[in-house]
């Protein structure tokens, strides 16, 4: 599974296409990751946690 | 993908630079109108090269050498100096140059051009004072082609595939030529393995040029600690990842250097060794993303990650106490390929 933000996903779609990967999914979350604090990341994990799980 | 051809209505040239601009097709500035007899002088240029120079990233486009001219044309170029900017295509879309990486990436990358040998004499570049800046047609419109095919064959707009935080005034174009007559070293690409005289391009993934004055050192010895220090910087990132640096060399500090026996090599291995960070300068929160990489301060001092030969250098420019620090994208490597 990849992970992207929502900053990147559309370069990431693109990048997936290109390398011959159409069908990869992506759990995406709000941007930014890199330098967040200990409860700023827990949200982040809130959002993706259930996109891993699926419906 | 085939060359169209479009009909456009009559404008004038200010129409036209509004009708190319709202088409997505400019990079800000005024194009030239990339008629059919104007792209077929580029073509003519082209006898003997292939039809077309494969996928352009990041779009993957194959775009055929019509299509390549009318962008060339449109950013100012001289015809004859057309198949440098297809070198530079090429050379950039080698696999060790990482284009995706280099077109997509935050950093402020851009392709930097530097021309050797009869490739300068073909693009009539300037090479001496004032050769990063403006004044001359080579220098100004070659990058400038180049980034104009990435941009409307490749689809790297910015904010789009290309997400440079910032980008750079370097993304506009960034080319240059070699001052082989004032070095005392042998050009960049005859290290690189080519024949002197040999037209050579050599493109890489660079910053902007970082100024490195001294006025006061007075032998080889002493300029290397003031290159090293502006090399040596934490927020570079030549400073984690294994990545190249390119140092212009201006005429007067090579030949300060070359009087002191100063060889290429010797001046790689002592940079290497005399650009060092003090781990002061170094957050604490960095200090541990080094470490995740396993780079780790030696007595308090850390090294610029690559090694000695990551260190690339050329002589350019005019009289003056200066020399120029390029900081790479790292994750690349220069390519050079004849023209």
């Amino acid at each position: 599974m990849t992970i992207v933000t929502t900053a990147f996903l559309a370069l990431a779609t693109a990048q997936a296409r290109l390398r011959n990967h159409k069908d990869l999914s992506f759990v995406v979350v709000t941007h930014p990751v890199g330098g967040l604090g200990a409860s700023q990341l827990a949200d982040r994990i809130s959002e993706a946690v259930p996109q891993l799980q699926g419906p | 993908m085939s060359a169209q051809v479009i009909a456009v209505p009559d404008l004038t040239a200010q129409q036209w630079f509004s009708f190319a601009e709202q088409h997505g097709w400019s990079d800000g500035l005024p194009t030239l109108v990339p008629t059919v007899e104007a792209v077929e002088e580029f073509v003519e240029v082209t006898t003997g090269l292939p039809a077309s120079m494969g996928p352009i990233v990041p779009s993957g486009v194959n775009a055929d050498i019509r299509s390549l001219a009318a962008n060339a044309l449109m950013a100012g170029c001289s015809p004859s100096a057309f198949p440098v900017v297809l070198a530079a295509l090429k050379a950039m879309l080698a696999d060790e140059f990482n284009p995706l990486g280099v077109l997509a990436t935050t950093h402020p990358c851009a392709p930097l051009i530097l021309l050797s040998g009869r490739a300068r004499d073909i693009a009539e570049v300037n090479s001496g004072s004032n050769c990063l800046g403006q004044g001359r047609r080579g220098n100004a419109t070659i990058g400038r082609a180049l980034q104009l095919i990435l941009a409307n064959l490749g689809g790297s707009r910015p904010g789009e595939l290309d997400k440079a935080t910032h980008g750079s005034p370097a993304k506009y174009t960034f080319c240059f030529g070699e001052d082989e007559q004032g070095s005392p070293w042998e050009p960049l690409s005859v290290r690189r393995g080519f024949a002197p005289g040999e037209p050579v391009v050599t493109v890489f993934a660079a910053e902007g040029p970082h100024n490195i004055n001294d006025h006061g050192s007075t032998c080889g010895e002493q300029l290397l600690t003031t290159i090293a220090g502006t090399m040596a910087t934490p927020g570079s990132n030549n400073f984690y990842l294994n990545g190249e640096h390119l140092l212009i060399f201006g005429p007067e500090h090579a030949e300060t250097l070359a009087r002191d026996g100063w060889d290429i090599d010797g001046v790689r291995q002592a940079l290497h060794g005399l650009a060092r960070i003090s781990a002061d300068f170094v957050s604490a929160g960095k200090r541990t993303e080094l470490a995740a990489r396993g780079i780790e301060p030696d007595s308090g001092w850390y090294k610029m990650a690559g090694g000695a030969e990551c260190i690339q250098i050329a002589v350019a420019g005019g009289p003056g106490k200066h020399s120029v620090w390029i900081p790479t994208f790292g994750t690349s490597r220069c390519v050079s390929i004849v023209v």
